[in-house]
């Protein structure tokens, strides 16, 4: 890709209005949402003799 | 016994922060969760983010944009921020969805929100101090968002002794000083509690309200 293009026009981008959302930015929020819904079932460990 | 500032704070601290808040040696067994680990993953992010930045800092644009070991301080100082927004989003959601404001805990609500709102400034002004064409391209756009802002006067994102100053002192500190209250207030308060199952709540008073 040319080093001199603008960070915005930087390869594939969702638009929509006045949102931008590029496919790291579909993909970081795509990796929140999955690291949250792990977060609240995968059961805590529990301390020995508990 | 006469009143002086001194006794005045000690007695404030003692009635408002006792060490056994600050400094707990057990948690209610509901934290026993995953979901509760991103605000210290975010606090983290934020002690790597000012570690690898002041080695920046020390060694300057010339020696992270030229030397291998440069090259790795400006990934860790990058990765770093990555990992500081993500958490910090994360921690946000877990905290709307448990009504962490609850239960006198407003202010540490609104002063997550003002952590929020000056960390997205540092970001801006991360992103100024490069010193490489994403930064002039940053800089060029953003400033006609600040001048209809109408902030454009002082806050100029072209001067990059300004932009830098704020990314490296003025706004690091700020953060520093909105995170030690912000943790104090979750510590002084506990951490809340689930929304109980019945949809009412038990008060600090011990009744309970729908």
């Amino acid at each position: 890709m040319n080093q001199l293009q603008a960070p915005i026009s930087a390869g594939w981008a969702w638009h929509f209005a006045w949102l931008n959302l590029s496919a790291a930015d579909l993909i970081v929020v795509a990796l929140m949402i999955v690291v949250f819904i792990l977060a609240i079932i995968i059961p805590f460990p529990k301390e020995k003799g508990e | 016994m006469r009143k002086n500032i001194t006794r005045s704070v000690r007695d404030w601290v003692n009635d408002n922060l006792p060490m056994e808040h600050v400094l707990p040696d057990t948690l209610p067994t509901f934290v026993n969760s995953y979901v509760y680990l991103f605000g210290i993953l975010t606090l983290a992010s934020f002690v790597w983010l000012i570690v690898t930045g002041t080695v920046l800092a020390i060694f300057g644009p010339t020696w992270w944009h030229v030397s291998a070991i440069g090259h790795f301080f400006n990934s860790m100082h990058f990765w770093a921020v990555q990992a500081f927004f993500f958490f910090m989003v994360l921690h946000l959601w877990a905290q709307f969805m448990m009504a962490a404001w609850r239960g006198g805990r407003h202010f540490t609500w609104i002063g997550g929100w003002l952590l929020f709102l000056v960390s997205i400034v540092t970001g801006l002004t991360g992103y100024l101090s490069q010193t490489n064409f994403d930064a002039q391209w940053i800089g060029v756009q953003g400033k006609d968002a600040m001048n209809a802002a109408g902030i454009g006067g002082f806050f100029n994102l072209l001067n990059f002794g300004q932009m830098y100053g704020l990314h490296i002192i003025v706004l690091p500190l700020v953060l520093v000083l909105l995170l030690a209250s912000h943790v104090l207030l979750v510590r002084k308060h506990g951490v809340v509690e689930p929304i109980p199952l019945d949809g009412k709540e038990v008060t600090q008073h011990g009744e309970k309200r729908a």
